[in-house]
């Protein structure tokens, strides 16, 4: 089957270190046992917890085991390096999650009552002012509002650095912190929103 | 809260753990996914590591264990 995997620079996994070849297969040993021993991969709703610098498509095949964010296999070959996934959709990714955490926002400064405030963050066209708006909205409200105005400010300063791994966990805490009505897990809701995000950006299947 | 949702301090306490390959499958699934967003951790972990290393590579204690008692009690009196 096809899957992704993100691994560091130079191919390298990032827990194991083990320095993946190109187009060569790669047998695990042992019984697969997730997080220990197997190839492990994933399908596009998991890329939102395994933001590295390289991404790629890898072929797997043999025995599965598929965990809630992740696949173990005992086989699985490297087949092409997805360069698209580049500077500039981590940027945009970035800048997303910016967004994202302000909706989280946006929702708790409604449901407590600080509906101007919640228009001042949904009237920002950019993350930029967004960063500059929570601020001011952080200083007039309270208690959770205002940690999620904070996480705006955060999340935008990861992305301004190209830290877009950080910037996608505080979206993923603000839903956590925010708990939308009907939704079981919002931090596992809002990974998969994250992965879906990207996967139609580079236009992955799988 | 999602098992996922961790803080620094709690993820800093299992770092031997996950070295010795002592976490269950959700515990070393948390861990693995705070490494990716948390640079720090990284470094925490890399010195954990590190240190094992080193400690694990120190000569064997020249003290045998009835002097090394003898000495303790010694200092306690």
């Amino acid at each position: 089957m096809k899957a992704y995997k993100f691994l560091r620079a130079g191919r390298h996994g990032p827990f194991s270190d083990f320095v993946w070849p190109e187009n060569s297969w790669v047998v695990a040993d042992g019984a697969l046992d997730a997080c220990r021993s197997g190839i492990h991969a994933c399908r596009p709703e998991h890329l939102g917890y395994w933001l590295l610098p390289e991404l790629w498509e890898i072929e797997l095949d043999g025995d599965l085991v598929e965990t809630e964010h992740k696949i173990v296999a005992q086989r699985g070959r490297l087949t092409h390096r997805i360069d698209e996934w580049d500077d500039a959709v981590r940027h945009d990714l970035g800048v997303e999650c910016v967004h994202r955490t302000a909706r989280y926002a946006v929702l708790e400064l409604r449901e407590l009552g600080f509906a101007r405030e919640a228009e001042l963050l949904e009237d920002a066209p950019t993350a930029g002012e967004l960063a500059e708006i929570v601020v001011q909205v952080a200083e007039r409200v309270s208690g959770d509002a205002a940690d999620l105005a904070g996480y705006v400010g955060d999340a935008y300063e990861y992305a301004q650095i190209g830290h877009v791994s950080g910037a996608a966990f505080i979206a993923a805490h603000a839903a956590e912190l925010h708990a939308p009505a009907g939704v079981d897990d919002p931090f596992a809701a809002e990974r998969a929103e994250q992965g879906r995000w990207l996967a139609e950006r580079l236009e992955l299947t799988g | 809260m999602s098992h996922l949702d961790v803080r620094c301090s709690s993820i800093a306490l299992l770092a031997t753990e996950y070295l010795e390959d002592g976490l269950s499958e959700r515990q070393r699934t948390s861990y693995e996914t705070h490494l990716v967003y948390c640079d720090a951790c990284v470094v925490f972990l890399d010195d954990i590591r590190e240190l094992a290393a080193r400690l694990r590579a120190l000569p064997p204690d020249p003290v045998d264990a009835v002097e090394r008692r003898a000495v303790l009690e010694a200092a306690r009196r």
